[in-house]
């Protein structure tokens, strides 16, 4: 018996002396970030929803030197798609909604041929063939600076020419998610960030996620910062009512390990539809998921669902290896940082691969 | 020798002692209005260019707990006039600009006739008959949002109409001193900012002063705060660009001392004409300031100059009394803050008068009302005007601070219980009536709504709201 405890008490010397070496490893390669100016933000790593790291670097409000934590709220821009489009597949599932209608079905005014040719899935997919925001020209500031109701904001693209046929081509459109996020409020009756907390958050326990906006106080939250011409400034206002469900979301990188959890545990839909969530379509996005195989070398490499996001003053970008349970979150309030960086450098860490830095 | 140094130290030890005792009364005069009235922000007394007395109170910033201090940066809004007034001047003893030369002289292409009827006198004193913010309707939901180039904004309002012939009425415009800024901007080729730094900041060692944007990270900045009912909320953003020489500037309460000071020691502009700053025009305004005498009782007067300002999430008052070079400024980032009636008390304790302080029942209030409901909130209120007028301020001005709250907030039902009250408190008040008017006029009962205007006016034929509002009612 004692010599079993023994060896048991060896093992767990070993491993965590591993999880030491590897939290070393991440904390000097974030330091190495942070002391360049290209990273300043919170990040977390977790296996199968145990957090093996989470750190905060650098400020969260530079006025006043308050730091940045594990519990600092960013905004989390285009990660926010991951959230709607599990609420529309929560729709799908319960049989409120089909990936197969027409935004017609749903808006029956929207205007012709859009209205009729573009469907849920194409929307949730990126393939709608709709522009981004370089569709409006002067939307910021002229636009993005205004508070919108919804269905003006929708008015404001809905008939704009589409770039390609609906389900030929993959491109990235914010104005899409926009959409679906006016659709579930249409569907269900609700604003879109009562429907996100009874929906996901409450059931998830993300008590520190939520909808963001510019007059609320919210405890904890970061302010964003642009770099400009080599020094550091705060981001240009933007009013998120022009967000909606593309990108109005903040959350810690604490919350985003619950969030990983229901996913990995189906908690919040059954498996059958999840699945869809995570098909490639076009381009190996999903439904608000890139799904990528990320290559060590020739023989190896592994499955990864991600997503970045980018608003003014904060850029993030948050994956998981579903293979190994791992989640990298990275969230910051600086733009630009380099964060495709920072994340293969993190999972090359986790996978004991050479750290690449760049110059 | 001796005898002398004990004397002096006698003395000493009696200044101190009755500084001592005034900063303890002002300190708790001010913790009482940051408990019970809202205050949050920071207070500086001072008496020729000396502090008596700064400190801050509640937070810079309430999402990640940063207290104010009196280092903390505050907007200043319309204090800001001051230091344009002074720029101005500053032009105008160097020979390069002509109180009475007309805008047309220095901005090619401004539109006639106000172009040649509007002088530098007139934009300094109000008297331009510019119209204010509320002449444009787009102002603040669509307009201030937006980034401006200085001349493209003066054009949204340089042709709109007088309301008076220039020179005829005071009317407070900001307008005319945006136009002033620019007209600065014009004359001297530089950006207003930078004018101000190099002939007053820097001369003054202000360091903590000069112009807010929301782009450059400026330490110690507060965020501003506006009040809804019990709760606070972050301030709607406005683009400071729309501000500039009426209102964009920020400072801590400590460089406020030292603009104090320089205006005594005449640093930045000779006794001549800083005089004229000084010297009331019509309505009491000076140039930048308004000159008044205050009647404090029958035995005192006191000659004052001060202004206000306020913005988004930000309001203060900035007061000097330079008969006793006292200077009593109040920011604060929770709009909308006591200021006036915080330096009104602290002018009581530095004089020796006794302080009027009640707590404002419309907070008290408020919070029963989000927590326990309207019956219970009117019933409290009831409760606070018959057993504590004493502690409680409960005039119809907290009724009506209630009665807006509930209307901005799309809850005119409330608000028309609220306005009853007024009604039962003073049924003599054609103010009490207004505000009932007001009330059902918001809860869409219009019948209800004259029948309250016709009731005040049969108190007060004259009464100039009631009769702006049945005039839009129709």
């Amino acid at each position: 018996m004692k010599q079993i405890t023994f060896l048991l008490i060896l093992i767990i010397v070993a491993i965590s002396g591993c999880r030491d070496a590897t939290e070393r490893k991440i904390d000097d390669l974030m330091k190495h970030y942070q002391e360049n100016y290209l990273f300043n933000g919170s990040v977390v790593v977790s296996k199968n929803g145990e957090i093996l790291y989470a750190k905060g670097f650098g400020y969260a409000d530079h006025s006043h030197d308050v730091k940045n934590t594990p519990e600092t709220k960013f905004r989390i821009a285009s990660v926010s798609k991951q959230f709607t489009a599990m609420l529309v597949m929560q729709k799908v599932a319960g049989g409120k909604m089909d990936v197969e209608d027409t935004i017609r079905e749903y808006i029956p005014d929207y205007p012709e041929p859009q209205g009729d040719i573009i469907t849920i899935h194409h929307l949730l997919t990126h393939t709608s063939g709709f522009q981004h925001y370089a569709g409006i020209p002067n939307f910021s500031p002229d636009y993005s600076r205004q508070p919108w109701e919804h269905r003006d904001f929708v008015e404001l693209f809905w008939d704009l020419d589409l770039q390609s046929e609906p389900g030929e081509e993959y491109s990235y459109s914010s104005f899409g998610y926009y959409l679906l996020g006016y659709i579930l409020e249409r569907v269900s009756g609700k604003d879109f960030d009562q429907l996100l907390w009874e929906r996901i958050l409450q059931p998830a326990g993300m008590y520190n996620t939520g909808i963001v906006d510019h007059i609320t106080i919210l405890k904890n939250k970061a302010r964003g910062y642009s770099v400009r011409s080599d020094s550091l400034v705060n981001a240009v206002f933007r009013d998120m009512s022009t967000a909606l469900a593309t990108g109005d979301m903040y959350s810690t990188v604490t919350d985003m390990v619950l969030w990983d959890d229901a996913l990995r545990n189906n908690t919040l839909l059954d498996e059958e539809y999840q699945s869809l969530i995570f098909t490639p379509d076009l381009s190996n996005y999903g439904y608000g998921w890139r799904i990528n195989y990320i290559k060590f070398n020739e023989n190896d490499s592994i499955l990864t669902h991600s997503h970045g996001g980018s608003t003014n003053g904060f850029q993030c970008l948050s994956t998981r290896i579903p293979e190994d349970g791992y989640l990298v979150t990275v969230l910051a309030n600086i733009r630009p940082m380099p964060r495709s960086e920072i994340m293969g450098n993190i999972i090359n860490i986790l996978y004991d691969q050479p750290v690449e830095l760049e110059d | 020798m001796k005898q002398f140094i004990l004397l002096l130290a006698a003395l000493v030890i009696a200044t101190a002692g009755f500084s001592q005792r005034v900063v303890q009364q002002i300190d708790e005069l001010v913790n009482d209005y940051h408990e019970h009235n809202n205050f949050n922000g920071a207070v500086v007394v001072a008496r020729d260019g000396e502090i008596l007395y700064a400190r801050g109170f509640g937070y810079a910033n309430y999402e990640l707990g940063v207290e104010n201090t009196p280092d903390t940066r505050f907007r200043i809004a319309s204090v800001s006039k001051q230091f344009t007034a002074m720029l101005v001047m500053q032009k105008v003893a160097e020979g390069k600009m002509d109180l009475h030369s007309s805008i047309g002289d220095y901005f090619p292409g401004y539109p006639e006739p106000h172009a040649s009827k509007i002088t530098i006198h007139h934009l300094l004193s109000h008297t331009s008959g510019m119209p204010h913010y509320a002449a444009i309707p787009e102002f603040f939901p669509d307009y201030s949002r937006q980034p401006w180039d200085h001349a493209d904004f003066i054009k949204l309002f340089w042709d709109l109409d007088l309301q008076s012939e220039p020179g005829e009425r005071y009317s407070y415009s900001s307008f005319g001193y945006y136009l002033l800024g620019h007209i600065l901007e014009l004359v001297s080729g530089k950006d207003f900012d930078k004018l101000l730094e190099e002939r007053i900041l820097h001369p003054l060692g202000m360091y903590d002063t000069g112009i807010d944007g929301h782009i450059s990270i400026l330490k110690n900045r507060a965020n501003g705060y506006d009040h809804s009912l019990a709760s606070l909320l972050n301030a709607e953003f406005r683009d400071m660009s729309t501000a500039l020489a009426t209102g964009d500037m920020y400072t801590t309460v400590n460089d406020i001392v030292l603009w104090d000071k320089a205006l005594y020691d005449n640093t930045l502009l000779d006794d001549k004409h800083q005089s004229l700053i000084f010297s009331p025009n019509l309505s009491n305004y000076g140039y930048g300031w308004f000159i008044r005498h205050n009647e404090i009782n029958d035995d005192l007067t006191l000659l004052t100059h001060s202004h206000s300002g306020g913005t988004n999430g930000f309001n203060c008052l900035t007061t000097r009394l330079p008969e006793d070079r006292y200077l009593i400024t109040v920011l604060s980032n929770a709009r909308p803050g006591p200021t006036t009636s915080i330096t009104n008390n602290i002018i009581n304790i530095l004089y020796d008068q006794p302080v009027d302080f009640s707590r404002s029942s419309a907070i008290a209030t408020s919070r029963v009302l989000e927590e326990e409901g309207v019956d219970n909130a009117v019933e409290y209120f009831r409760y606070l005007f018959n057993n504590h007028p004493d502690t409680y301020d409960v005039r119809t001005g907290q009724l009506s601070r209630i009665v807006s709250d509930l209307i901005g907030l799309d809850r005119a039902e409330e608000a028309v219980d609220f306005a009853k009250l007024a009604v039962e408190f003073e049924p003599e008040s054609a103010n009490a009536y207004m505000l009932a008017g007001g009330a059902y006029q918001a809860a869409g009962d219009n019948r209800k709504a004259v029948e309250n205007y016709a009731k005040g006016l049969l108190i007060d034929p004259g009464h100039r709201g009631i009769l702006g509002r049945l005039r839009r009612l129709e």
